[in-house]
Formats: C-alpha cells, structure tokens, sequence
C-alpha cells in the first residue's frame, strides 16, 4: 500500500497556504510533516483526510482504499457530557468494542481504566487515548495524526508512542504533524512545509537547524 | 444507520444536559408568567378598575355647580369610572403634582351666569399633564364639543319656551315650567347611555387582552428560551464536526440531526409546564376561548420548528457566547417590541406595524393568535415555511464554512 501526493494546492483567501505539495509513503512507516504554526499542516491533514477539498491536485492510495484512512485531529473531537464508552459506541459496533476492549487497540491504549468517566472530567491525556482509540474503528491502514502528544504528561506521550510503533510494525503508515523532539525522532522521513511549499529534511539530531529554516 | 446513530447519540447528550437546561426555563416560564400575571391583573392593564380621580376647582357653595357634581357624582354612569373632587386651586395644584389626581377642571365664579344668560363667555378650563395630551386630550376636546352642543341646545330650547309662554302663556308659572324642563334636559343627558351601545372587539384581531397577552408571554417565552439553553449549543465540540465530516456525516447531516433533538428539548420545555398551567386551569378556562388545550398546543408545534430553527441558525453564526446571548435577548425584545409583544402593533405607525408582521416574532404571533381564534393564516404559515428554509440553510453553511476552516 503507498500513499502518493500530487501537486495539492490550497488558498484561503489570497494566501497560498499549500502550493503544490508532491510526495510519497511507503506502508511500515511514519512520515513527519514539520513546519512553523499555521503553516498549513493541518490543512494538509485535512485534505487527506476529506475535510477539506484541495484547490486542485490530487493523492491516491495504491494498494488500498481512501476509506482507510483514520484521522485524529488537534483537539478532542468527543461528546463532552457522555462516558468514554457512550463516545466508543458510535464508531464501533458492540461486538468490535468488546474485543478492542480486552485485547485490541484500546486495550493498548488504556481505555479500559477510565470507561465509564464523563469526557468533561477526564485529563488531557485520557480525552487523546480516547480520540485515538475512536480514529482507529474499523482498523484504519493509514493513520494522519495532527500533534497527538501536544501539551500531555510523559505518560501519556509514552503511550502513545508505543502505539505509534505498534501501528507502524502492523505495516501501518503514518502522517505526523509534529513539533515534539520524540515523534519527530519516530519518523522515518521527515518534510517541512514553509511558505506553501514542501521539502524533505534530513535529521542529525539537531533541532537547531530546523528552528533556523523555519524562521 | 450512521446518521440513526448520530442521532441518537445527540439525544442522549440532550438528556445530559436537560437537567441544567430544565430549572433554567422553568425559572424563566415562572418569571413570564408571574409578569403576565401582574400585568393583567395588577398592572397599568388593570387601570380600568381603578377610578380616574378628577379635581374640580370653584364655587362649590353655589347651588347649580353643587348639585349638578352631586348629579353626576349619584346619578350619571360616569360615577364608576370618575370621582370628582371638590377643592381649592392650590389643593388641586398640589394633588395634580404628587399624581393624586389625573386632572382638575377649573369652573370659573361667572361661568354659571353666562350659563344662565346665555353669553356662554366664560370658558371652563381643563388642566391635565402633557402625558394626557393622547388619547385623553383628544377625548376630552371631543367632550368639550358635546357638551358645549348640548349646553347650547338646551338654552336654545329654554328660551323659545320663555318666549312662547311669554307670548301666548301665562308667564306667572315660567320660573316653575323652566325648573321642570331644566330637569328633563337633565334627565336626557343622564339617560344618554340608552342611545349608544359599546362591543368592546378586543385589543387586537378581535382577542380579548388575556388571549393576546397569553399567546405574547407564550411566544416570548419560547424566543428566550435560547438563552435557556446555551448550553446546548455552546459546549459543542468544533474538532468533532471535523471528524465527523470525515466519517461521512457532512454539514447537513449534523445540522439536521442536531436540530431535531433540540427541536425536541425545546417541545419538552414548552409543552410540560404548558400543560400543567392547562390542568392548573382546567384547560385555560381563564382565556375565556372555545379552543380546546390540546388545539393550543398543536399551534404551538410549526411555531416551535420556526423558533428552534431560528436559534440553531443563531448559534452556528455567532459563536461567541457573549456577543449570542446579548443578540438573543436584545433581538428577541426588539423584535418582539415591533411585533406588538409589548403594545399592541396597532399602536405603531402603519409601516413599522408591517414591518413588525413579518419578522419571526410576528409571524408566530400572528400563527399563535390565529389558533387561539380558531382562524388558520396561510400567509403566517408561509412565511413561516421560508423562515426556516433560510435558518436551515444558512445554519448548514456556517457548519460547513467551520468545518473547512483553516487551522494552520
């Protein structure tokens, strides 16, 4: 299964927020999208996801179908006033839920411990499992993740990195958008956008570079 | 299935929230209610009740002016909605000032024998504030050209009398005869009800005031329930509507799902204590209607549709809670003002009365009040219709223009 990008473009108004995007992934890996804030990551997720529509351009996906493609956004997509498990219940049916429950993603995930808790008192890091664990229904082959770690505890940031590399070993492909040292360190190829425009980058092991292309 | 899903998923966050949603409009339908309440029976509506207390200044001692008050005081309809009071200027001054009285006539000392006479030259003045000049001016000018026609006419007839008994009578008898037709001419002013008869058609379309004031607090109520509900609306998930594009459930889809629970939440709220007021006074007996509860509640449903629609559309528009809530209640009185929510639209000039007609407010009321009368209008349920066609649509393009929103 491959991922392949082609010439995407996108304006919002009369800024050029994607401005011929190309470029391919492989199944088993983890792609790093890098860039500064607002620079059209998310945008890029977006589209690939089907929430938004490109201005032209296009990507398919060989080997596989447009419909397996899960998607966790930057926030928590949750109905706040319902249990974990209410939320679960509108994405998986009751037969999948049970056996992702006791052996599957979202036992890996730890949804298990907080299933019952109303969304509205849980901590960041459990609402993150929790969007995960609903992006994930129906066993998705390509995962596009928009800051999954932003603002959680080490706890949480480690579990979700063991499910990154989980996924990734299942011959999964991953679409991360990323400022975290760690994830970026996760990805196999890494690519920055900047003024619309996407270029691969190599990383030794020094952040500062970035910072400076960025700025 | 997904959209059923959806839908009832949306249904069981409402009945999370209905426990906050509930007191809350409860607290308002208390509080309208308690106002309607006050309104019609204690309130400036309630002024007919009440008598106008009217000063009259001048010679009380003299014997025409006595016994012409004592007259109207005992024998004239008027006694049950005036009182006059005898006293000095500086007393009816006073009095005018601390609002003890709503007027005070002056009678000036020679007014009796111009009566007398004929000369009718002296002129009795009425003293009222400029808040009087309305309604009460124009009555009382009115007033004024009746009387003074009357009082001419009546001295007309007296003196032909005079003179023809003068001419052809015997003229020893005239100061009795004109004491007698004195007080027949009395007599027939006093009797002057028998020859008209006021209907009273209502305050507006033909509803008595506690119909119109009823179906004004009901829709009222129904408009601000919005803000009763924010909660709804606002603690909604903007990533969610993202995802569940994504999934496959589009703008419209959400908008429609989302609507019909909280059209439901909406009908819960307004039909239960509806219904209790229904069963607290077997069946809005106190509305002196022949419509039957359950005939006032279904008019209520397309009213409902609208209203809802009208607050989703609200909601998907202006996002911030501040500047919605303050549009809610500011537009909701405005427009509830203009519609005759408050006064009744016959009160406003011609073209803001129409203006008032086909608002929101007013189609509902016009809906509502032709229920309560039994007469459907096809015009308020058309209008109706494209209301909200419009909220509808409007409301699924400000969900989609979110959901595509740039987030970086």
């Amino acid at each position: 299964m491959k991922l392949e990008i082609k010439d995407l473009k996108k304006k919002y108004g009369k800024k050029l927020v994607l401005d011929g995007i190309s470029f391919s992934a492989d199944e088993g890996t983890c792609v790093g999208i890098l860039g500064g804030n607002g620079c059209g990551k998310s945008t890029l997720l977006s589209i690939l996801a089907g929430i938004v529509r490109a201005d032209s351009g296009s990507f398919e996906v060989t080997g596989g179908e447009k419909s397996c493609i899960g998607y966790v956004p930057q926030g928590t997509p949750l109905f706040e006033e319902l249990s974990a498990k209410d939320n679960l219940k509108l994405w998986y049916d009751s037969q999948s839920l049970k056996k992702e429950l006791e052996s599957g993603v979202l036992k890996l995930l730890g949804v298990n411990e907080f299933l019952t808790v109303p969304v509205r008192k849980m901590s960041g890091g459990m609402k993150k499992r929790l969007s995960i664990g609903c992006a994930v229904s129906g066993s998705p082959k390509i995962l596009l993740m928009d800051e999954p770690t932003a603002a959680l505890d080490i706890a949480c940031k480690e579990n979700i990195y063991e499910y990154i590399e989980n996924f990734k070993k299942n011959g999964g492909l991953i679409l991360l958008a990323t400022h975290d040292v760690h994830e970026i360190e996760l990805c196999d190829k890494r690519y920055v956008i900047k003024d619309g425009k996407l270029t691969e980058w190599q990383y030794d092991g020094d952040l500062r570079k970035l910072a400076q292309w960025i700025k | 299935m997904r959209y059923l899903k959806y839908f009832s998923v949306q249904l069981k966050r409402t009945l999370r929230l209905a426990v906050g949603v509930f007191p809350t409009a409860m607290l308002l339908f208390a509080c309208l209610g308690a106002a309607a309440w006050f309104l019609l029976n204690q309130g400036p509506l309630a002024e007919r009740q009440q008598k106008y207390q009217i000063g009259v200044v001048g010679k009380i001692d003299d014997t025409y002016l006595g016994f012409g008050i004592y007259a109207i005081q005992t024998l004239d309809v008027s006694r049950f909605m005036v009182d006059f009071i005898p006293m000095t200027e500086e007393e009816a001054r006073q009095a005018f000032r601390n609002d003890k009285i709503a007027a005070y006539i002056k009678v000036p000392e020679d007014f009796l024998d111009s009566l007398i006479y004929g000369r009718n030259d002296v002129p009795i003045s009425y003293v009222a504030s400029e808040g009087q000049k309305g309604i009460g001016g124009y009555l009382m000018e009115e007033l004024a050209v009746v009387v003074s026609k009357l009082v001419t006419s009546a001295q007309g007839s007296i003196y032909s009398f005079q003179d023809v008994i003068r001419d052809y009578g015997d003229a020893s008898q005239l100061g009795e005869w004109t004491d007698e037709i004195n007080l027949q001419l009395i007599e027939n002013v006093l009797a002057r009800t028998k020859l008209a008869e006021l209907t009273e058609l209502g305050l507006s379309k033909g509803l008595l005031m506690r119909q119109y004031y009823f179906c004004a607090v009901v829709l009222l109520y129904c408009f601000l329930f919005g803000i009763s509900s924010a909660s709804f609306f606002l603690k909604r998930n903007e990533d969610l509507g993202k995802w569940m594009k994504m999934r496959g459930i589009g703008a419209a889809a959400q908008v429609l799902c989302e609507y019909g629970v909280y059209l439901f939440m909406m009908m819960a709220c307004v039909f239960l204590p509806l219904i209790g007021v229904g069963i607290a006074t077997k069946s809005f007996a106190f509305l002196k209607t022949k419509v039957y509860m359950d005939e006032i509640l279904k008019a209520l449903v397309p009213i409902l549709i609208m209203i809802s629609a009208m607050h989703f559309m609200i909601y998907e528009t202006v996002r911030n809670p501040v500047a919605n809530l303050l549009l809610q209640f500011l537009g909701v009185i405005g427009m509830g003002y203009v519609s005759g929510y408050i006064y009744p639209a016959s009160f406003f000039p011609k073209g803001i009365a129409f203006v008032g007609s086909v608002l929101p407010t007013g189609v509902a009321l016009e809906g509502f009040s032709g229920a309560m009368l039994d007469e459907r209008s096809g015009m308020a349920f058309g209008l109706g219709c494209l209301y909200v066609t419009a909220f509808l649509v409007l409301a699924v393009l400000m969900r989609k223009r979110m959901i595509e929103r740039d987030n970086g």
